[in-house]
């Protein structure tokens, strides 16, 4: 996909996107990196030593893996890549194209927004039922829920933009920032 | 039916479990002259154990019956049955603990936190006993060393640390392949789970019953299903649940025995303890309790109480 | 309420919206109609990514993704074609045989599909295959993920109706290799007009193979770790994660350091783009569950008076029926512990019944509208859906000879677990 309005990038939003792009990116990297570590760790410890195998191995490859999911959301959502259907796509006349279009950024924002809404209650609730793990971790749940809220919430802010970039093209630098 | 209140269950149809609360159901048909209807969801196709509870507390589903396990990370206190004092003890004096004060204590709290109501008395699965692929165990000191699968549960963790064992928490899923590839050769589950998944086929072979702690399960009812129901019919489910309660319980345990024999025919060794083992090992895991109960928040005078209810014959 | 939900969600999924928001919609307006509170329906999409299995398809992607960045599937591919490429459509066969050697570690369709596409794909496209047949026969192929054990879908299978998960894994091996057969036979019949790589020459295999020994590596520890119990499926997935990134980073030099975090960024994205429909197709599926629509199905099966033979066709029929608009794990748990009871009754053995509802089930991912491994090769490849499956059509024909075949004669699938286990 390439802009017409082709401004030289440079402007605040274009650092701005291109700073929250590469910190979506290394926080990421840190994530999977972390996911082989605990794994490399614990088939080391199950062969040489087992009485220090930790239970919270799989739990905590859990959530990193979770929270990775859920921040890739809102990149996906800005760069266009959530996989839609084609089958009839070639019958919908251009016009009317661009009116679903339209009305998927409206209907995902508000989507995203509610699952985000959902999420933060959630997050609410085993904050104050003071839910944990059942693992010698006793992790506090609430952190590992709150990536649906975070996920979604910056899914339906991305979704916003996209709408907001149909007024200000000006906006499109994010596009810019993509590496 | 004016009524329909729906079940969610994550074991199988002919678990006991759902076996029992399909006998609920079509008593509490027959008792409201059809105005009361459960319907049955079996083999998590709704909720997965470990999320049944907090479904219940936000108003997804109407009826649950989670494991006590599954509850702990709401409720400390729902341990109990996990901790050092129930090592080897036989389910009849297990029911001065939980259907006396004690359980209602942790009933109370259960529905005062959770917001639920619960029907009554807890319903059995029953004993978990060690299971082994490679070599027969005869006591408990057999253990040290061994990777031992548990199902979860901050308490049985605790509970092999003391064995010297090393516990690995395993998805009953994923168990056949686990034992198949000797990721772990021994593990801790009941006769009953064993038969059903026919785990013989996946290596096991040995059995010692030492009855380390017992499994039960919580009939739980969501506050917006509850609160839906008039007060008759609140009686009704209350009352039916007493009056049948006991006869799963003998069904549990009886499914158990049968297990055993099933399992026996099927080339499983089963060895029971004797009684010098047994107390001596109750000893052991004794002198840990307290370490346990702080290490996982429990409240040390519940637990007091209950070890009285235990002792007292 | 089913038609009018069901209704709604294709009008969505057909005006092209992204599969996701199709059916999350019309999943949360089913939850909201159902009187569900909104926190129940974000902590559904919470419990279902609290699973640790699903930590090894990101995993495993990441190996793939640096595979092929790497060059380390080029490597290898070139030296599976320095042995094999005389045969005209050589990459086929190779990429059909590889899938079918992943499937033997992966349990699931959709990692097998993620994995294989992202390292084949290219290979195939490079070496002037057809789009619509490349992610035709790598989508298809992808399906043995479930038939081929491990098959996560047999352990829920084996859950639900008490069976020997063992004896499953077993009873689906013979059927997966006739799979594999059928899939080159078509490959046969269709590679007049594919490219061959020219004739066998003993100093080209020579060359090739030294130069993919640190590539081999990687398939041979996670194989090797998986079978010998060393690694579970997650470490084994670390693992190859692990060594791809070195071995193309260190040892290939085809990847920088700089590229590695966004590499990674991108193997998660690619995850998040599946796993995102997978949650939101649970949550539509989660609502149909609770209304109760496989169970007139079921009850009326129970009820018949037919044949054992007449059950089985039809039990086909309804599960070919959901598995067009549902996930698989989703099929299994709504319709099969309906029918537990008739199979008892019926003398059905529950192994053959099991491998029947797999191979129903593989046949599940390719069908429109909601086909998982359609969404994964089109997402992977760029490559319309309606594209996508066309190139399925004619596996997905062979895949249903295979399946009156084994719903037919239970030898096929029965004879190597009685053989092992006894019957
Ligand atoms: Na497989
Ligand atoms: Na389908």
């Amino acid at each position: 996909m390439s802009d017409t309005n082709a401004n030289t990038p440079g402007g605040p939003i274009y650092r701005a996107a291109k700073a929250l792009g590469l910190l979506n990116v290394a926080i990421l990297s840190i994530f999977a990196l972390g996911i082989i570590a605990i794994k490399f760790n614990e088939t080391l410890l199950r062969v040489f030593y087992p009485r220090g195998l930790p239970d919270w191995g799989a739990e905590v490859s859990t959530y990193l893996m979770a929270w990775g999911l859920m921040l890739s959301l809102p990149v996906l959502v800005l760069r266009g890549e959530n996989i839609a259907a084609d089958f009839l796509i070639n019958l919908i006349p251009e016009k009317v194209r661009k009116a679903i279009s339209l009305g998927e950024e409206i209907a995902g924002a508000i989507f995203c927004a509610f699952v985000a809404w959902g999420g933060y209650l959630a997050v609410e609730l085993a904050h104050r039922l003071g839910q944990i793990s059942d693992t010698s971790l006793q992790f506090p749940m609430w952190m590992y829920i709150l990536a649906v809220p975070v996920g979604f919430g910056l899914a339906s802010i991305a979704y916003l933009l996209r709408l907001a970039a149909r007024v200000r093209p000006g906006i499109k630098f994010w596009k810019g920032a993509e590496q | 039916a004016d009524y329909t209140l729906s079940v969610s269950l994550d074991t199988g149809p002919t678990h006991i479990r759902n076996a029992s609360m399909r006998l609920y159901a079509e008593e509490l048909l027959k008792r409201s002259d059809g105005k009361l209807e459960l319907e049955i969801f079996d083999s998590a196709s709704r909720y997965r154990g470990p999320d049944v509870a907090t479904a219940l507390v936000q108003g997804a589903i109407d009826i649950g019956v989670p494991a006590d396990q599954h509850l702990g990370k709401f409720v400390a206190n729902t341990g109990l049955l996990l901790l050092p004092m129930v090592y080897g003890l036989p389910r009849e004096t297990l029911y001065n603990m939980t259907d006396g004060p004690v359980g209602d204590e942790v009933r109370a709290e259960l529905e005062q936190k959770l917001g639920v109501t619960i029907l009554g008395r807890s319903l059995d699965l029953g004993h978990g006993t060690i299971f082994s692929a490679d070599s027969l165990i005869a006591t408990p000191a057999d253990l040290v060393g061994r990777k031992v699968r548990v199902p979860g549960g901050a308490a049985t963790l605790e509970r092999y640390r003391v064995f010297e064992a090393n516990p690995v928490q395993i998805a009953w899923s994923d168990l056949p392949q686990a034992l198949e590839r000797n990721t772990v050769s021994t593990i801790w589950a009941t006769h009953e789970s064993v038969r059903s998944a026919k785990l013989w086929d996946a290596g096991i072979k040995y059995a010692f019953d030492d009855r380390q702690a017992y499994v039960q399960y919580v009939p739980m009812v969501s506050a917006a299903a509850w609160g839906k129901l008039p007060e008759d019919m609140q009686m009704l489910m209350k009352d039916t649940w007493e009056d049948m309660v006991d006869g799963f319980r003998d069904t549990a345990a009886q499914r158990q025995f049968d297990s055993v024999e099933i399992n026996r025919q099927n080339g499983i060794t089963v060895l029971l303890p004797d009684a010098t083992t047994t107390s001596q090992m109750r000893e052991n895991l004794l002198a840990a309790q307290p370490g346990i109960v702080a290490e996982l928040n429990m409240d040390p005078d519940l637990v007091d109480r209950a070890k009285a209810a235990l002792t007292a014959e | 309420m089913i038609a009018v939900f069901f209704g709604l969600f294709l009008v969505l999924l057909f005006s092209g919206l992204a599969i996701y928001l199709a059916l999350g919609l019309s999943a949360i307006l089913a939850w909201y109609v159902e009187g569900i509170p909104l926190v129940a329906f974000s902590q559904f999409f919470a419990d279902h990514l609290n699973t640790p299995k699903f930590v090894a398809v990101p995993m495993f992607v990441i190996a793939a993704t640096f595979m092929e960045r790497g060059r380390i599937s080029n490597v290898l591919v070139d030296f599976a074609l320095s042995i094999f490429g005389s045969l005209r459509g050589a990459l086929a066969y190779v990429s059909i045989a590889a899938t079918a050697i992943f499937a033997a570690i992966s349990g699931s369709s959709v990692a097998t599909a993620l994995a294989m596409g992202k390292s084949l794909i290219p290979q195939m496209r490079a070496r002037g295959y057809p789009d619509t047949f490349t992610t035709g026969t790598i989508g298809a192929a992808a399906t043995l993920g479930i038939l081929i054990p491990p098959s996560l879908p047999m352990i829920i299978y084996a859950l639900v109706v008490e069976e020997s998960v063992p004896r499953l894994f077993l009873a689906g091996v013979v059927p997966g290799l006739i799979q594999v057969a059928l899939f080159m036979l078509y490959v046969r019949w269709r590679g007049r007009n594919m490219p061959a790589e020219g004739a066998f020459d003993l100093a080209k295999v020579r060359r090739a193979s030294a130069r993919a020994i640190p590539g081999l590596t990687m398939p041979m520890v996670v194989f090797g770790g998986i079978y010998s119990g060393l690694l579970t499926v997650n470490e084994a997935a670390s693992a190859a994660a692990a060594m791809a990134i070195i071995i193309s980073w260190l040892f290939y030099r085809t990847v920088t350091a700089g590229d590695i975090p966004f590499l990674l960024s991108d193997s998660f994205r690619e995850t998040a783009k599946i796993m995102i429909i997978i949650l939101a197709a649970l949550a539509l599926a989660h609502w149909l569950i609770g209304q109760g629509v496989a169970r007139s199905l079921a009850d009326y099966l129970n009820n018949s008076g037919l044949t054992a033979i007449q059950v089985l066709l039809i039990a086909n029929v309804i599960m070919f029926f959901l598995g067009m608009f549902l996930e698989v794990i989703s099929v299994i748990l709504i319709f099969v512990p309906l029918l537990v009871l008739t199979l008892d009754t019926m003398g059905i053995d529950k192994v053959h019944f099991g491998i029947v509802v797999i191979i129903n089930m593989e046949l599940a991912l390719l069908t429109p509208p909601i086909g998982l491994n359609l969404f994964v090769l089109s997402g992977i490849s760029g490559v319309p859906i309606k594209q996508v499956m066309r190139g399925m059509i004619p596996y997905a024909l062979l895949m249903f000879c295979l399946l009156m075949l084994v719903t037919l004669v239970p030898e096929i699938s029965l004879f190597l677990p009685n053989l092992v286990y006894g019957s």
